[in-house]
């Protein structure tokens, strides 16, 4: 039986067990309720990022249609004002983005003009801060700040969070690269020296397969790296190739070999609104196949568009402010100041900008165009197996034009003379006076009749003396094939440049391609192939062997585009890999032919097809460097493609 | 005795220079970049020519005279032959054509008939700088009208090569470019 002393304590030890476990009770439930709380907060923040983040998205959305819809020229180069843009600007409606329960905007989002620090600049009238290190205002990156304040639900109240992104506009071209290929397949096979100083950008998938090549700077392509030779080239199987140690002997930098890249989309046309006949690995196809004549391949920037009969939509013709001038073609007939047509006679009509009357021939324009012009001569292109019946343009009289403003800067907004030479005649198979394609060789140097041929109808022009280029800029476009005989951009049509006359040329040295102090315009030479000549290059020697076309060192300052042939199935059968992206016709043996500025593969060579095997040439050794002028303007005639993007997004 | 051992040295060394090209096709390979391309070579003295005739075409002959057959084409052909200089040469064009007409039916099948004279194409193609010199005609032959072209170029001394191309009139102007083509790319090696 139990006394009372120990029922009191059995009592108090209940009573202690008991408020002990009152208590762990409440100090569970208050944690509890404050777990509670704060997972309800993080859930609304979270829900309130997720809005806010949509929101702006919409918001980048306002931004870049009303960017892109500007017809104002000022606002088209540096870009909108506060206030011309918080009309564009609004939240979207709940049909759009419906906001979650309890969370709301804190008050219409904003763009605001920024410095390229992402100061925001807050005066109505402002624009973005100019960014320097560049003078081209259509490359000149534009920063936004977007800003989208958004309220959530707390535990007493409401909180904000403030969500925070930049929106840039720049400007990119097919030029911010050394090699831009846009073709399926993209090799490199050199059977002597190549050194790449630029960036290279395959499109496709990228064939090496030589020690001879060396890339020095970043190569990235979208496909497969194969180090070998393509399926339809003959030495592959049966020709090992000369590539040691995975290239990382001495072909590309240990620590950057060709990689796997992102896809650069640096003209604004699109590829689904060409002809795929035209896109393809395949030359061999390249035929209408949609009734589009319009739309067969980027070969078309070199061609005029096509008016009469059944054409289709011209998917060139991109966007009509594109320009800072309001022209907007991608096609280069359309951007030229002078269109230079020649007809089977000889006879030579000018056109002045977009212009459908020709200039009359007393012209001051006419003149100076008409006296840098030379017609109905013609050089033997093994390859081509054709007497090119050529237009000889004597760009030393141009630049003597332009820079005295005789010629002028008609389209483009100031981006120097862009010519283009149509040769009418261009294919007639006829082999008359009257078909055009009766032609002579004459001496390059004294003028003297060489021989009287008759062309099977293949046309080119020929750029001489064009060692010093209109200051303006100078770009030559034509739908045929092109020559470059002799050192171009180099400042002097007499002295050779150090790369010319180094003794001694490896991967790194750099000797000036320019003569003295020479600033290089910015320039650029398109055709359908586009062929280097050297200084030692005369007509006379175009119908002799290949051991009397000996070239001596030759350094060609511009940028370059062109098309090729690409490899066909068949033994010898080979596109000649992009070190043949220009092509040669002289007995290089290792003498340097220097490039300094970029290349772009867009498309297949429509007039020049022969293959590359028929070619009679012996390798140069090439140094192929990018001109970095290039990085900062364009070439005339040629557009940047805006690009748009939006930055990382910060909290507040 | 010293004044006939130097002629005599002198035909020995030209000797290679006096054999006259020998049109048998020998398959060969000539070196472009490191790339073994397929040619047709034949021996010319102490010469070697290489030639780049499209692959498709069959070849049979050689000696003095090579055919080429193209395989997509009927009733085509392209020859190359090799002549005494002075039957190469074409009577002057007198305005009824009469000595030219005798003069290429001895190239034409011997049931030519209705034999037209079409044009002269001045040099649509030269070996070793030589122009050449083509004449184009039409004619009848097992009811179809075909087209002709001779092509001369004097290359030797004593020997004309000609390069003749005979098509149907439909064929004709396809192929003749595509043989002219072809002897762009004739090249001499030692």
């Amino acid at each position: 039986m139990k006394n009372n002393s120990q029922s009191g304590s059995s009592l108090l030890a209940v009573m202690f067990t008991m408020a002990a476990v009152s208590s762990l009770v409440a100090i569970m439930l208050s944690v509890t309720a404050n777990n509670t709380r704060m997972a309800g907060r993080t859930v609304h923040r979270a829900e309130a990022l997720a809005y806010g983040d949509a929101v702006i998205e919409q918001v980048y959305e306002q931004w870049r249609q009303a960017m892109i819809s500007v017809t104002d020229a000022t606002d088209r180069r540096d870009g909108l004002t506060n206030s011309a843009l918080a009309t564009k600007i609004s939240a979207p409606t709940t049909a759009v983005i419906a906001a979650p329960t309890n969370i709301s905007l804190v008050s219409a989002p904003t763009v605001l003009a920024a410095t390229p620090l992402l100061v925001e600049l807050t005066a109505p009238s402002a624009r973005p801060a100019a960014e320097s290190g560049t003078n081209w205002t259509q490359r000149t990156r534009l920063y936004y700040v977007a800003t989208v304040a958004v309220n959530f639900p707390v535990m007493r109240g409401m909180s904000t969070v403030t969500i925070k992104r930049s929106f840039v506009r720049s400007g990119r071209s097919i030029f911010d690269n050394f090699y831009f290929g846009a073709q399926p397949v993209t090799e490199f096979h050199p059977g002597a020296p190549m050194y790449i100083g630029g960036t290279a950008y395959i499109g496709g998938d990228l064939y090496t397969a030589h020690d001879f090549l060396h890339f020095q700077k970043d190569v990235t392509f979208l496909g497969t790296q194969t180090m070998d030779y393509r399926v339809a080239d003959s030495r592959r199987p049966g020709t090992a190739p000369t590539i040691p140690t995975n290239g990382f002997g001495d072909n590309w930098d240990i620590n950057n070999p060709p990689h796997r890249g992102s896809e650069q989309k640096l003209l604004d046309v699109s590829t689904n609104l060409m002809d795929p006949n035209f896109l393809d690995d395949s030359s061999l196809n390249d035929t209408d196949s949609d009734g589009n004549k319009n739309n067969d391949g980027y070969h078309e920037i070199i061609e005029e568009k096509v008016t009469s009969g059944t054409t289709g939509t011209d998917p060139l013709q991109i966007d009509p402010y594109l320009n800072d001038d309001q022209t907007g073609s991608e096609r280069l007939s359309a951007n030229s100041d002078y269109r230079v047509v020649v007809a089977a006679d000889n006879s030579v009509t000018i056109y002045a900008g977009t212009s459908a009357t020709p200039l009359a021939s007393t012209s001051a324009e006419y003149v100076a165009l008409k006296a840098a012009i030379t017609t109905n001569t013609a050089i033997k292109d093994v390859r081509d197996a054709d007497y090119v019946k050529l237009v000889v343009l004597d760009v030393s009289s141009v630049k003597t034009s332009s820079d005295a403003g005789t010629l002028k800067d008609r389209v483009g907004g100031g981006d120097g003379i862009t010519l283009y030479i149509k040769d009418t005649s261009s294919g007639n198979t006829g082999t008359t006076v009257a078909s055009g394609n009766q032609t002579k060789i004459v001496n390059s140097s004294t003028g003297a009749l060489v021989k009287t041929v008759t062309s099977g109808g293949a046309r080119g022009v020929k750029l001489v003396k064009g060692g010093v280029l209109p200051t303006a800029g100078f770009t030559v476009v034509s739908p045929h094939s092109v020559y470059i005989a002799g050192d171009y951009n180099t400042g002097s049509n007499t002295v050779q440049p150090p790369s010319n006359t180094a003794s001694s040329y490896n991967n790194n040295a750099n000797p000036s391609p320019v003569v003295g102090s020479y600033v290089r315009p910015p320039s650029s030479v398109v055709g359908d192939a586009v062929n280097i000549l050297s200084n030692a290059w005369n007509d006379a020697n175009s119908d002799l062997a290949l051991t009397s076309r000996v070239s001596t060192p030759t350094t060609i300052n511009t940028a370059i585009v062109a098309g090729n042939v690409p490899t066909r199935t068949g033994s010898g059968n080979y596109s000649g890999g992009i070190e043949n992206f220009v092509r040669f016709h002289e007995k290089w043996a290792g003498k340097y032919a220097t490039i300094y500025g970029a290349t772009a593969l867009l498309y297949d060579s429509e007039e020049a097809t022969q293959p590359w095997g028929a070619a009679s040439y012996g390798a140069p050794d090439r140094h192929w460097y990018y001109d970095p002028l290039l990085s900062d303007r364009n070439p005339p005639g040629f557009h940047v493609a805006r690009i748009y993007e939006r930055g990382r997004w910060v909290l507040r | 005795m010293k004044s006939l051992v130097l002629p005599f040295l002198f035909c020995i060394a030209s000797a290679p220079l006096l054999l006259a090209l020998d049109l048998t096709p020998i398959s060969g390979t000539r070196e472009l970049e490191g790339l073994a391309v397929p040619v047709v070579n034949f021996t010319d003295g102490a010469e070697k020519v290489a030639w780049q005739p499209p692959s498709e075409w069959k070849m049979s002959g050689g000696g003095k005279h090579l055919t080429l057959y193209p395989q997509e084409l009927t009733q085509a052909a392209v020859d190359l032959e090799l002549v005494d200089r002075k039957a190469a040469q074409p009577p002057p064009l007198t305005p009824d054509f009469e000595d030219l007409t005798k003069w290429v039916k001895s190239f034409l099948p011997s049931d030519a008939t209705e034999v037209t004279y079409l044009e002269e194409v001045t040099c649509p193609f030269s070996l070793r700088n030589v122009s050449s010199r083509e004449l184009q005609f039409s004619y009848l032959s097992q009811a179809s009208r075909f087209s002709t072209s001779i092509s001369i170029v004097d290359l030797y001394p004593s020997d004309s090569l000609l390069l003749l191309v005979t098509a149907q009139k439909d064929d004709f102007a396809a192929l003749r470019r595509q043989a002219i083509k072809s002897m762009f790319h004739w090249s001499w090696e030692r």
